[in-house]
């Protein structure tokens, strides 16, 4: 029989792990972030063969679950790091999951800095250019920023969904709030109670992200919307 | 001062300058009227380095270059005694007018922010745009953008300013306003190299004009000689042909 009551009192245990939680969400995405920028400004320079090796990476990850991605870097990191004389087997599996999420989130990530970079109209680089700043401090200034905000959106559900993801890392045994609930349903048998509590966290967390999200979105709008109105009321007053 | 000497250009097999030569002197105001697809865009990029020219030699002030030898520094000097004003302004869109023009002062010329700033907010006052320091790009007139431009041009102090058809995005009742300020900014002593089809502007302001077609320069001369005596028979027919044009819409419009 399903019971509330349970809900309520697996709570305080499968939120104690909401830590580990944060730090699969965090740092694969402070990662892949800085690597996907990489990605995309190395692929819009088209470095030969960087160029050519980068679309072969990305079209991999966008091409395969990240589920089997996640259990390739499991059982297939170890392998590797024993070429080079690491013994990987006994580390922490959140690392593999780090690695793992990196790899996935990174490549959607640089497709999509890459479209938002090519979204800026052109003739601001050229603008740029002709007042006398370098390639760098264009794109530093004026390309970048804007192409960020044109991104903000898909980085937004690319952060939730990272977020709703995590919840696959107990399959290699990292004990997140999902692995809390598995192994506490498992050892007093009520099943369902332990993953509703989870579902509960979940959706009022994505929840609150995407009001968030909104809000910055709106915010950092380079005069549209609400940022007309301020201006607007300021030069009335 | 600024001189260009048998500057070539061409696009794969299209030869879109095919010799160029032209001076412009201190302090004066040069146009270049030309059909479309003349190469005058080109000819204003090719000064800029936005577009690579074949051959030819620059000079700028006291810089001399070959376009055949040029290197990256001597790239980046150019640009920085260039001024370019665009036919659809490309101002930052991430920046307010105020820091459009401020923001080369800062960044290319490292100026400090407080003078940057008195400067930016002298170069609007010229162009009157007091009254829009705070407003983005997105939030102004095509002509308030383009004056934006201009200032943005100006409060760098470059050797010239290169104009490429300024007004001609502009709505009709939007193009007094901007060739209002282009010739306070000629009054100013500034020198400018302007492509634009606004005779009234030539007439009025340029010291010489030159009339371009097929990538050469078919003549030369005063407001007055080109005019109101061409002696090449492409320039007569050009004019005539702008003129009925203008006629034309002055009579559609009412
Ligand atoms: N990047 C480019 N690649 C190939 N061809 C080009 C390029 N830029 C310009 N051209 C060609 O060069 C020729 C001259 O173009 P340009 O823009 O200089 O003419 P223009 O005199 O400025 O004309 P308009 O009055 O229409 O602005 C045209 O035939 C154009 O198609
Ligand atoms: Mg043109």
């Amino acid at each position: 029989m399903f019971s509330w009551k349970y809900v309520v009192d697996y709570f305080p245990d499968i939120f104690a792990k909401f830590p580990v939680t944060l730090e699969l969400v965090f740092v694969p995405f402070i990662i892949s972030f800085l690597l996907g920028f990489a990605i995309a400004i190395a692929r819009l320079k088209k470095i030969p063969l960087l160029e050519q090796v980068l679309a072969v990476y990305v079209s991999y990850v966008r091409c395969t679950p990240v589920i089997t991605q996640m259990f390739v870097v499991y059982f297939g990191l170890p392998i590797l790091m024993k070429q080079f004389g690491v013994n990987a087997y006994d580390w922490n599996p959140v690392i593999f999951v780090f690695v793992a999420y990196s790899i996935n989130i990174s490549a959607f990530l640089s497709e999509t800095i890459r479209s938002s970079i090519l979204a800026v109209p052109a003739g601001q680089m050229e603008a740029g250019y002709a007042v006398g700043m370098s390639g760098f401090q264009t794109m530093r200034d004026i390309i970048v920023p804007q192409a960020l905000k044109i991104s903000l959106p898909m980085l937004g559900n690319m952060f939730i969904g990272l977020f709703q993801a995590t919840a696959l890392a107990y399959m290699v045994n990292v004990i997140d709030m999902v692995g809390k609930a598995r192994n506490i349903s498992t050892s007093r048998g009520h099943l369902l109670e332990g993953y509703i509590c989870c579902a509960i966290v979940f959706a009022i967390i994505s929840l609150a992200l995407e009001v968030i999200f909104k809000y910055v979105n709106k915010r950092l709008a380079f005069g549209h919307q609400n940022g007309y109105q301020r201006v607007r009321r300021r030069s009335e007053s | 001062m600024i001189e260009i000497k048998n500057i070539k250009k061409s696009f794969g097999k299209l030869s879109v300058l095919t010799d160029v030569s032209l001076t412009v002197q201190p302090h004066e105001v040069v146009v270049v009227l030309g059909p479309s697809g003349s190469g005058k865009t080109t000819m204003l990029r090719c000064i800029n380095f936005l577009e690579r020219a074949d051959s030819g030699k620059l000079t700028v002030g006291d810089m001399t270059i070959d376009f055949t030898k040029v290197s990256k520094r001597e790239i980046h000097e150019i640009r920085k005694k260039v001024g370019f004003v665009f036919q659809n302004y490309n101002l930052f869109a991430n920046k307010t007018a105020l820091q459009n023009v401020m923001h080369g002062l800062v960044v290319v010329k490292k100026m400090p922010k407080a003078e940057a700033r008195k400067k930016a907010e002298e170069a609007l006052a010229w162009v009157k745009l007091e009254d829009k320091h705070d407003y983005y790009p997105s939030q102004l007139s095509g002509g308030q953008q383009q004056r934006v431009g201009i200032a943005r041009a100006i409060a760098l102090e470059p050797e010239v300013i290169l104009f490429d058809e300024p007004t001609s995005a502009l709505d009709p009742e939007l193009i007094d306003e901007t060739l209002e300020v282009m010739k306070n900014v000629a009054k100013r002593g500034i020198t400018m190299l302007v492509v634009t089809h606004e005779l009234s502007f030539a007439q009025d302001i340029a010291d010489k004009v030159i009339f371009m077609d097929g990538g050469v320069v078919v003549e030369e001369g005063t407001p007055d000689e080109i005019f109101n005596h061409p002696k090449e028979e492409r320039t007569k027919q050009f004019l005539a042909r702008i003129i009925a044009t203008k006629t034309l819409s002055k009579k559609i419009e009412g």
